[in-house]
């Protein structure tokens, strides 16, 4: 008992005494720790701002963000306020790195990498030689070294840097462009700029897009009580509704656009125009026009229209297309193609370029896409002497409209491969499906329907597919796959040995094959012919 | 007395430098490998590693030297190593306040220190069953061998990888610089910044050793293979004199 009692001293004794002197070092290295922390903070801070007040600074926590942690709004000592340093943290393969980023009126005030355990002798030359250099820069417009030598280290600072900027403001800076379509479209997530027109009675188009890249809906800008208000239609011509571009918008404006409520969810195509309010009854016309007759083929919206002879034979096509040349606005072109599929004439029908330029570099020379095949404008050269040179821009809009109205023309070629008998075709919209938005009905000459064709489209985990099922009487009659790009070794051997399968199957009762050693390809033609099936019969149930 | 003393004085002085090549923790008992690995990218950071245990072993060695004849035989480890921790927890707090740039370099390995088996091991092995001032002499001259392989390794990490060593990035020198730098795109071999350089170092340091170890055993066993012969040789002759010495007094 006593010698238990001995152990348990000895180690009460033991413990104390080591407690009484962490404790005692403890109480000589705290207040130097902590200095240590504030001047190590401070420095950095002072070093950006040499006028500001420490204890006016504004500290706030940044949550949820990849690399910004914290926000402080710097003040000189009589409260004005001198600007902003941004604490942003990164974790990369060397380590972890604090940086401090200053912006002061617009400009970056400095860049100072607070803390890292990235290797030192790569971290000390970039501090003097690249990061340095971000001082003074606007933050609209930085420019970035491409090659520092200590690039993991250098990618981190950019990164921290990039989001600090966003923070500017009250926050991230999202475009107000983009808030305004996100109170229409929730999964709205970027949008681009499409075309911009004149002479309709809006002035241009966007395009909303999803997270994945993904067209949600098109956006046509007109003014409306000297506000400019979007008019949104889905890719499947269904009405969206509008939104004013101004956050603020007024009253009357607001009021004006709740009228149009009433066609929210209805297609294009079944609302009658001159129903619409003013003053969106011309643009909502337009707009009807463009979408329902102007297809999008690469960056042209472009319309087909047959040309007949005598006796109702189809002779050949015009198409008229719009694209940007000189500036912003779109030129509007014409262009003529035989049934072979040759341009045979090429007009300059409007356009907003340099009238000199069009006429002197542009008009003479449209004869030289006279002859172009689908196969061979690609090798066009708009700027060559021999095409446009002087007037490049005008004349690649021109180039670009001819190749549209080519590949549109083209378009008919590979019906007419699935259809013998076609001679016209058809689109309509169709609404509720993910992977197509319009039908295309297949014409023979009698102008009877000899069977339809969904063009399908689907994201899958190895890129993306594009799928064109031909549908007849109840059957399958053919399905291809004119672009993708998923692993090509798979996909040829889909097209070999498992999409003839498909040819001839009754829609009502379709086979798929279990095992094709492409799976995720497979699938997703198997999602495109389904909803195809589903909506040829709910076509006909109607 | 004069004799016995500067026998002592020897005895110390081997004491102190056998940790430096004969007993070198990690290139000869492979002692205290992790922080070997992980704090050597840089001479500096190795250095500082270094110093730091030298403090703790030196003063470890001191006390438990000093209290071991009280500490009962069941808890001798567990004081051990409550007195180890609170070295290192001071040296820890005092690194804190008047290295943070090491102190942040070094990180979790800092407080590691308490479970660096060459601590540990030397306070079992040797302060438990030595005299104090002895005790210390084997603790600094054990940091300071540990100590010089960290430089090496880190060292040859830091050359291979950037080509320079840097000297003021984590100790407080108050100027910073590098001593060596080669502008060399062969020296800029990040693998030796990873965790992979510094095994592939201290693997290449160890063969170093091993093979120096074993031509030194070597040439030993020779010079006393030649004593033994010359000493043969030498009774050889003595009996050979001997014996026509012999005749002599018999003709």
């Amino acid at each position: 008992m006593l010698e238990k009692l001995k152990v348990a001293f000895v180690l009460l004794v033991i413990g104390a005494i080591s407690g009484g002197a962490i404790y005692g070092v403890n109480v000589l290295t705290e207040p130097i720790i902590e200095e240590n922390e504030l001047a190590a903070q401070y420095e950095d801070y002072v070093t950006m701002f040499p006028d500001m007040s420490v204890s006016d600074m504004e500290e706030e926590t940044i949550e949820d963000d990849d690399y910004i942690t914290k926000k402080f709004t710097i003040y000189d000592g009589s409260g004005n306020q001198l600007g902003y340093i941004f604490e942003g943290k990164d974790e990369n393969s060397q380590g972890s790195i604090t940086v401090l980023v200053g912006i002061q009126d617009g400009t970056l005030k400095d860049v100072i990498i607070s803390s890292t355990t990235n290797t030192p002798n790569y971290v000390q030359p970039l501090r003097d030689d690249y990061i340095s250099k971000l001082a003074g820069q606007s933050i609209d417009d930085i420019t970035y070294d491409s090659n520092t030598g200590a690039t993991i280290t250098y990618n981190s600072v950019q990164s921290i840097v990039d989001q600090a900027v966003l923070y500017t403001g009250d926050g991230p800076v999202v475009d107000p462009e983009l808030v305004q379509y996100q109170t229409l479209l929730e999964d709205a997530d970027d949008f681009e700029s499409f075309l911009s027109y004149s002479g309709f009675d809006f002035t241009n188009e966007n395009t909303i897009l999803d997270s994945d890249g993904n067209v949600l809906a098109y956006g046509f800008a007109l003014s409306v009580n000297d506000e400019t208000v979007r008019l949104l239609v889905g890719p499947d011509s269904t009405f969206i509704g509008a939104v004013p571009v101004n956050e603020d918008a007024a009253t009357d404006t607001t009021d004006a656009i709740a009228t149009l409520d009433e066609f929210t969810g209805d297609m294009l195509g079944a609302i009658d125009e001159t129903a619409v309010p003013s003053p969106f009854t011309d643009a909502f016309t337009d707009m009807k026009d463009i979408v329902m007759n102007y297809e999008r083929v690469n960056d042209v919206r472009i319309k087909e229209e047959t040309v007949l002879d005598e006796s109702d034979a189809i002779t050949g096509f015009t198409y008229t297309g719009f694209k940007d040349g000189n500036t912003a606005n779109a030129n509007e072109i014409k262009v003529e193609v035989d049934t072979d599929g040759v341009i045979t004439s090429v007009e300059v029908v409007n356009h907003n370029d340099t009238p000199d330029y069009v006429s002197g570099d542009v008009e003479p020379n449209l004869d030289s896409l006279v002859g172009e095949t689908l196969d061979t404008i690609g090798d066009f050269d708009a700027s060559s002497d021999d095409a446009f040179a002087g007037a490049t821009n005008t004349g690649q809009s021109v180039t670009d409209v001819a190749e549209a109205a080519l590949e549109l023309h083209g378009k008919r070629a590979e019906y007419a491969e699935i259809y013998p008998d076609m001679v016209d075709y058809e689109q309509s919209f169709v609404q509720g499906y993910d992977t197509f938005n319009s039908r295309i009905a297949v014409l023979d000459a009698n102008g009877d329907e000899l069977g339809a064709l969904y063009e399908g489209f689907q994201f899958n985990s190895m890129g993306s597919v594009t799928v064109h099922v031909g549908l007849a009487d109840g059957d399958i009659v053919d399905v291809t796959i004119p672009t993708h790009d998923n692993t090509p070794d798979y996909v040829s051997g889909l097209v070999n040995d498992y999409l003839p399968n498909l040819d001839g199957q009754t829609t009502s009762d379709i086979t798929y094959d279990a095992s094709t050693g492409a799976t995720i390809t497979y699938n997703s033609i198997q999602d495109i012919i389904n909803e195809s099936v589903q909506a040829e019969s709910e076509r006909s149930s109607e | 007395m004069a004799k016995g003393s500067k026998k002592k004085e020897m005895s110390r002085l081997a004491n102190l430098t056998k940790g430096f090549f004969k007993e070198n923790p990690i290139f000869v008992f492979l002692l205290g490998m992790c922080p070997a690995l992980a704090v050597t990218s840089t001479v500096e950071t190795g250095l500082g590693m270094g110093l730091l245990v030298i403090i703790v072993l030196t003063m470890s060695n001191t006390v438990i030297s000093l209290i071991k004849n009280f500490i009962p035989e069941q808890v001798k480890i567990p004081s051990f190593i409550v007195i180890i921790a609170t070295f290192v927890t001071m040296i820890e707090m005092v690194t804190q306040a008047f290295a943070p740039a090491l102190y942040e370099a070094l990180g979790i390995f800092l407080p590691l220190i308490v479970v660096n088996c060459l601590i540990l091991g030397r306070a079992e092995a040797y302060a438990s069953k030595n005299g104090p001032i002895n005790s210390a002499i084997d603790g600094f001259g054990m940091g300071l061998g540990f100590t010089m392989a960290l430089m090496l390794i880190g060292f040859t990490r830091e050359v291979l990888a950037t080509g320079a060593v840097g000297y003021g990035v984590y100790l407080p020198l108050g100027v910073e610089g590098s001593i060596i730098n080669i502008d060399s795109y062969i020296l800029a071999m990040d693998v030796f910044v990873g965790p992979a350089g510094g095994f592939i170092v201290i693997g290449l340091w160890l063969a170093l050793f091993q093979a120096f170890s074993n031509r030194k055993e070597r040439i030993k066993a020779d010079t006393r293979k030649r004593w033994i012969e010359e000493k043969k040789r030498e009774a050889a002759e003595r009996k050979r004199k001997k014996a026509m010495k012999e005749a002599g007094e018999a003709s």
